[in-house]
């Protein structure tokens, strides 16, 4: 990447014979509430990825093999996770996102249908970081997800047929579409990625049965945009109209971006959505001064209109890149002796949130990766404080030694998970540092609004990256696999108090939640990015299942990893010399079990 | 021409998709001496002014034919390393 102006826009093995006590061992553990099934993308509304299934255990995980995979056909990025709905997985792809219907019944898992949307061949090109799609939703009879150039669709999940298609985006402003919905009651609720091409960002309320678009709220731009009304909306440290407007100079926040392109969470009982904000654009803040809210925040509404609640951000006036998508874990915690319905969220600028998820209000913050741009968090006034040296702009020419780098201290592509069992929270990590020397960019429709050139450098470590377990209640690490690569997968967490996760140059791993200390690995034939899921099959017994496919970010980062095109031959990244020894592009799913 | 032909380069953020001196990004590299589309005056030209399918816009409407030639001769003026199929990890 140092080599460029960094646009950081950046044998198969046959089916096992069923074993009658395995099926005991797998399936009767599970509690109630557990259906065993995995129909929403984070697995529940509160985005934990836990599953209550517990036939996987520290004891018999060494076991864990493979039982099946299958190749999507497509070679971008495999982000997102399958889903399983009673008796039925769903896979999408990356462009020309295929969905796909395997029937769990039958040996060797025929396909009950696949769909093939016409989806338009421009939105590779304005796709910022690879073809990635993060995934569909299950609700009412019906899979709905995002087709890359700027559609949602609806299609019956017993026929396959086309229910609705709606679109909801703009590819030729540099709009695409690759976040995972997310159902509310008879809403689904979709945001656009285009952080890098200066979008309006927004988040929008379909209505489930017909697609028409009920509502759109804009994240940055005036109150009546941003669906921010007298009375009802109440950001926990600032007051004042207009907010998202009057923090942009010059009216910038008509081209400022804040994209929505991670995972959207739901507290019922608050009936209250949480969904995180990408970052500011350009990437030159000096084309933005002032805190350019509500871009690299948390935004609360109310699902039914958009109705705007409250609002935190993580990094006023991102100077850095440091995109808020990750996702936003809803737990009860007891933090300093009191119970609290938090939020925790890990962030691209290195620091882990605890928040109140009724009020928005800040309760920890604490560094989870190296930090260098700011000191700490103040709890007082929400606001970080910030290093002088590390602030960035055209003016101040190459600015050294950021941490984190722009992929972030975790990518919002890599979400953690949450066991209510160990109380901790399990993470992906980046252990990358960065250069950044702004540049004045200019805004043309439909091309790159950026401005900066970053190089990349390994952090403290050597190791580029790890996996980790966090305790939100205190700030607190608990342990740490390091990892030599940067760690892009999601994590997977499970009532067997095992955890899951892959690695980019193509392990899967199950290791002890309470220790760190790895059960299984394998090597699945191509960098995991995906986020691994667990479901009970319909032979009673708990399994694993996970995509292998290098890309996201790292399609362009290790050019050198890309075998399909003859016309494009690149160099490895200076930072990240031996990827391509390992690994290469892929698109399989790999289901594992005991 | 060339000289004008960088700045245009990086003024209509053709920089943005294809990478600083066209070392390929999101877009391929521009600078290897390998072409998806050919790699001919004519051929180059015409990938700039009409666009191509997989998310290259068309800039005839913005450049004219002139601006377009202008970022064509750039875009030959690249040096273009020897190509070098094969990337090996063995000690030597
Ligand atoms: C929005 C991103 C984007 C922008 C901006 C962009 N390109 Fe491209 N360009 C692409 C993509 C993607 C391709 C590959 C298209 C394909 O394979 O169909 C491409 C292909 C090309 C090709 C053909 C390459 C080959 O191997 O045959 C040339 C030449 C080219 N671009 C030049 C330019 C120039 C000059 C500019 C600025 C005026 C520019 N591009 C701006 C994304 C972009």
């Amino acid at each position: 990447m140092s080599r460029a102006a960094l646009i950081a826009m950046l044998g198969c093995l046959g089916a096992v014979a069923v074993n009658a006590d395995s099926v005991r061992a797998a399936g009767a553990q599970a509690p109630t509430g557990e259906d065993g099934q995995w129909t929403m993308p984070s697995k529940d509304y509160a985005a934990t990825r836990y599953s209550g299934l517990a036939g996987i255990t520290p004891q018999n995980a060494s076991s864990l093999h493979p039982v099946w995979t299958f190749s999507t056909g497509v070679l971008g990025g495999h982000e997102g996770q399958p889903l399983v709905v009673g008796d039925t997985m769903y896979v999408v792809t990356p462009w020309p996102n295929v969905l796909y219907a395997f029937d769990l019944t039958r040996e060797g898992y025929p396909l009950r249908w696949k769909y093939r949307p016409d989806v338009s061949a421009n939105a590779i090109g304005i796709s910022c970081c690879d073809t990635v799609n993060r995934g569909a939703f299950y609700a009412d009879g019906k899979i709905i997800y995002n087709l890359l150039d700027g559609h949602t669709v609806a299609v019956e999940a017993n026929s396959g047929r086309e229910l609705w298609k709606t679109q909801i985006a703009d590819v030729s402003n540099g709009e695409t579409t690759t976040m995972a919905p997310l159902v509310v009651k008879d809403r689904v609720i979709v945001g656009a990625s285009g952080g890098e091409f200066g979008i309006y960002g927004w988040v929008k309320g379909l209505d489930l049965k017909s697609g028409r678009t009920l509502w759109t709220a804009r994240n940055i731009g005036p109150d009546t945009d941003m669906l921010a009304r007298a009375g009802t909306f109440k950001p926990p440290y600032e007051s004042g109209v207009d907010l998202g407007a009057r923090s942009w100079a010059n009216n910038s926040w008509q081209t400022g971006g804040a994209p929505v392109w991670g995972s959207i969470s739901y507290d019922p009982e608050l009936d209250l959505i949480y969904y995180g904000t990408g970052n500011a654009s350009p990437y030159n803040p000096e084309q933005r001064l002032g805190d350019n809210k509500w871009s690299a925040s948390v935004l609360a509404r109310k699902p039914e209109d958009g109705t705007l609640v409250w609002a935190y951000q993580f990094t006023p006036h991102d100077n850095w890149d440091y995109d808020a998508n990750g996702a936003m874990i809803l737990a009860d915690l007891t933090v300093a002796g009191t119970r609290t319905k938090a939020l925790v969220h890990f962030d691209k600028n290195g620091f882990a949130y605890t928040l109140d998820r009724a009020t928005g209000r800040l309760l920890i913050a604490a560094a989870f990766a190296p930090v260098t741009w700011a000191k700490v968090v103040d709890l007082n006034t929400g606001r970080p404080v910030l290093e002088p040296a590390k602030q960035t702009g055209a003016s101040r020419g190459n600015v050294r030694g950021i941490c984190p780098s722009l992929e972030g201290g975790v990518s919002p592509s890599s979400p953690p998970a949450y066991s209510p069992n160990t109380h901790l929270f399990y993470t992906s990590t980046n252990n990358l540092c960065m250069d950044y020397a702004a540049t004045r960019a200019s805004h043309l429709k439909g091309t790159p609004f950026v401005g900066v050139t970053s190089p990349y450098f390994a952090g403290p470590g050597g190791n580029l990256g790890s996996f980790m377990a966090w305790d939100a209640a205190t700030g607190r690490k608990v342990w740490e696999n390091k990892e030599p690569y940067p760690n892009w997968s999601g994590a997977l967490v499970t009532a067997g108090d095992v955890a899951f996760y892959g690695t980019l140059d193509g392990w899967f791993k199950s290791v002890d939640a309470r220790t760190g200390k790895v059960l299984s690995k394998f090597k699945v034939g191509s960098g995991v990015v995906g986020n691994p899921i667990s479901y009970r099959g319909p032979d009673g017994r708990q399994y694993v299942a996970v995509y292998a496919g290098f890309g996201g970010d790292w399609a362009l980062l290790s050019g050198d990893v890309r075998s399909d095109d003859p016309a494009d031959v690149r160099a490895p990244a200076d930072f990240l010399k031996d990827i391509a020894r390992h690994t290469s592009q892929g698109g399989m799913i790999w289901i594992f079990g005991l | 021409m060339a000289k004008s032909g960088a700045l245009m380069f990086t003024a209509m953020n053709c920089d943005g998709c294809h990478g600083g001196d066209g070392s390929g990004w999101v877009g391929p590299s521009l600078a290897d001496g390998r072409w998806r589309y050919g790699g001919a005056d004519a051929e180059v030209f015409n990938s700039i002014y009409y666009g191509r399918p997989r998310g290259m816009p068309a800039f005839g409407g913005t450049l004219g034919a002139e601006g377009v030639w202008t970022l064509v001769t750039y875009i030959r003026s690249l040096p273009v390393p020897s190509d070098v199929p094969t990337e090996s990890w063995e000690q030597r």
